[in-house]
């Protein structure tokens, strides 16, 4: 019988919201299939975690508990991992969130088990040969790709979050009969060299003021804007229209904006009632990361961007010209109007 | 302290300022890169400028890459900034490898000289920005990794200090050589290249190595020897269709504050 197995992250005894996402997936899958879902918890101290997994439809729970892995050290988790499919039997595929954690962990895995992993999924399928198919933005962002393993198992993947379609229709669809799911608890093994990382200080990252992931309109802006003195220009038209402010990797590779601000593949998923893209070519690496039926206007020179393919509204203009013009329109509007 | 052995693992992309002009052949499924030219990929310029400082005062930096022969300016431009040999491992047989198939390569060059106390590599390609190729290398050699380190310096003869963040937490970290680290572009900044160091560049080699040089087996190497494989690229559909507005930016701006209700 075909095993998927995820991988599930979790902090501060909070599932991660992608883990959750997978394993709904992965019920998905493991269904059409006729195979089973397994999640694996490793950390330390997580016993009490296993309650955070009630009602997801979880066949086996592979659980190492042990003070080794309190926190992510890529020789010892990978160790394990592998020890797992060793015990269990190699799964059919393993799937991880996109995280620092899964992007570390994941291709580690793999090439122990000299097998493929596609980074950074936005989609995931079955082709008639029950081969995964791996839906990924491909070259320079402008088309999707799709990534297969034909010939080796586990097919390893990660996923970046908020991408996968989980909706209650498809994963309600897949109600199979599931009983409690069956606990396994294994000991932690420690590879050589584990000493050769060391854990000196932990604090956690100051938390962010998250505005774009929330944000009800947002206004992105990408390498057509230019300049420093165009983004403040954006930046305004944001304040005035109570927006969240985007970019794009160039724009902020060009220093305008925050790497926080990104959209997109490498970024943030957004799912805004009203998106501007302004100065945006439209690249899938960035288009992406927009979800939701919400209005989207485009403006920017090139009527021949992508970016015109991707929205409700296209105007094709200077922004230089049409930014002021609409700031200063919105400031003459009655209040109440 | 004691002279470090490092290696740098570069990949040359297409400029990312010419990105948006990358065209996919809807034959071969692959990039058409002509007319673009290559650079080296900006993550690997934060590798190799962690690795020229860390080498003060003595110790050798090598260059790594897998790349076609064309990308020898590439390697040219890192002997400029300050690596002192690179090592271009070209060959037919490589072309079109996933992460696993060209870490096997790079691996095999690595190995071809005398052991390295660090690897490096920037944290992710510009072009695939997949993040593997580093992590994988270190499995490969059996090494220790740490990805996406955003500081970095050297503690003892043995040791550096490193430092990552995931999402929640900030990690100070302390870690052995050998090992393979990669890193984030906050690390520092890359520095730029001299007309001294462009003179220097001249004395100094860049070795090519084939897969017969390498003795790596073709049926792990290039697009038959990787795991993965792209069956197709498709376009997004979208189920938008949209309407161009046109007018002087007064009417423009009129018309959007009436239909957005802004």
């Amino acid at each position: 019988m075909k095993q998927i197995w995820v991988y599930v992250e979790q902090h501060e005894g909070q599932l991660a919201p992608i883990s959750k996402e997978l394993l709904l997936m992965g019920r998905v899958l493991a269904d059409r299939l006729h195979g089973q879902l397994a999640a694996l918890l490793l950390g330390d101290n997580i016993a009490g975690f296993i309650s955070a997994l009630a009602g997801l439809k979880i066949d086996n729970i592979y659980m190492i508990d042990s003070s080794a892995l309190g926190f992510y050290h890529p020789l010892i988790f990978t160790e394990n991992i592998i020890n797992l499919t060793n015990q269990f039997g190699q799964p059919d595929m393993i799937l991880f969130g996109a995280t620092y954690l899964g992007r570390d962990l994941a291709p580690a895995v793999a090439a122990r088990l000299a097998t493929g992993c596609a980074a950074d999924c936005c989609g995931l399928d079955l082709d008639e040969d029950e081969n995964l198919l791996q839906i990924v933005p491909g070259l320079g962002g402008t088309v999707y790709g799709t990534i297969v393993t034909p010939h080796c198992r586990p097919q390893v993947a990660t996923i970046k979050p908020g991408m996968l379609d989980t909706s209650e229709d498809l994963t309600e669809a897949s109600a199979l009969a599931i009983g409690a799911p069956q606990l396994h608890q294994l000991e932690a093994v420690l590879p050589d060299r584990v000493e050769a990382i060391k854990l000196i200080e932990a604090r956690p990252k100051p938390i962010k003021e998250e505005k774009l992931e929330g944000a009800r309109r947002i206004v992105a802006g990408g390498a057509g804007i230019g300049g420093k003195e165009g983004w403040t220009l954006l930046e305004n038209l944001a304040e005035q229209i109570e927006a969240a402010v985007g970019a794009t990797r160039p724009a902020i590779d060009e220093g305008w904006a925050d790497h926080d601000l990104m959209i997109g593949q490498s970024g943030k998923t957004v799912k805004p009632e009203l998106y501007f893209g302004i100065g945006i070519s439209g690249d899938m690496m960035h288009m992406v990361g927009i979800k939701g039926k919400g209005v989207r206007v485009a403006i920017n020179t090139d009527p021949k961007a992508p970016i015109f393919q991707h929205v409700d509204y296209g105007i094709v203009a200077d922004y230089q010209e049409l930014v002021p013009a609409l700031l200063d329109a919105l400031q003459k509007r009655s209040p109440n109007s | 302290m004691r002279p470090l052995r490092i290696a740098v693992c570069v990949k040359p992309v297409p400029d990312p300022k010419q990105s948006n002009t990358l065209k996919i052949d809807p034959a071969t499924k692959t990039l058409v890169r002509t007319g673009i030219p290559l650079v080296i990929n900006p993550l690997d310029k934060n590798a190799l400028e962690a690795a020229i400082k860390l080498k003060a005062g003595g110790g050798t930096v090598s260059v790594f890459s897998m790349a076609p022969p064309t990308a020898e300016s590439t390697l040219t431009e890192t002997l400029a900034m300050g690596a002192d040999e690179a090592f271009l491992l070209s060959d037919r047989a490589f072309a079109g490898g996933d992460t696993l198939a060209t870490a096997r390569v790079l691996v095999a060059g690595i190995q071809k000289q005398d052991p390295y106390d660090l690897i490096l590599c920037g944290a992710e390609s510009f072009d695939g920005g997949t993040a593997q190729v580093g992590p994988q290398i270190a499995v490969l050699l059996g090494l220790p990794w740490v990805t996406r380190v955003f500081q970095l310096s050297r503690s003892n003869d043995e040791q550096l200090a490193a430092a990552i963040e995931d999402e929640h937490v900030i990690r100070e970290l302390l870690v052995e050589m050998p090992l393979v680290i990669t890193v984030e572009a906050s690390l520092n900044q890359p520095r730029r290249i001299s007309l001294m160091g462009v003179v220097a560049a001249r004395k100094k080699t860049i070795t090519v190595y084939n897969a017969a040089d390498l003795g790596v087996d073709p049926a792990e190497v290039g697009l038959g020897g990787s795991p993965t494989q792209t069956w197709d690229y498709f376009s997004p559909s979208s189920d938008k269709k949209v309407e161009m507005w046109q007018g002087s930016s007064q009417e423009l701006a009129r018309e959007l504050i009436q239909k957005l209700g802004l």
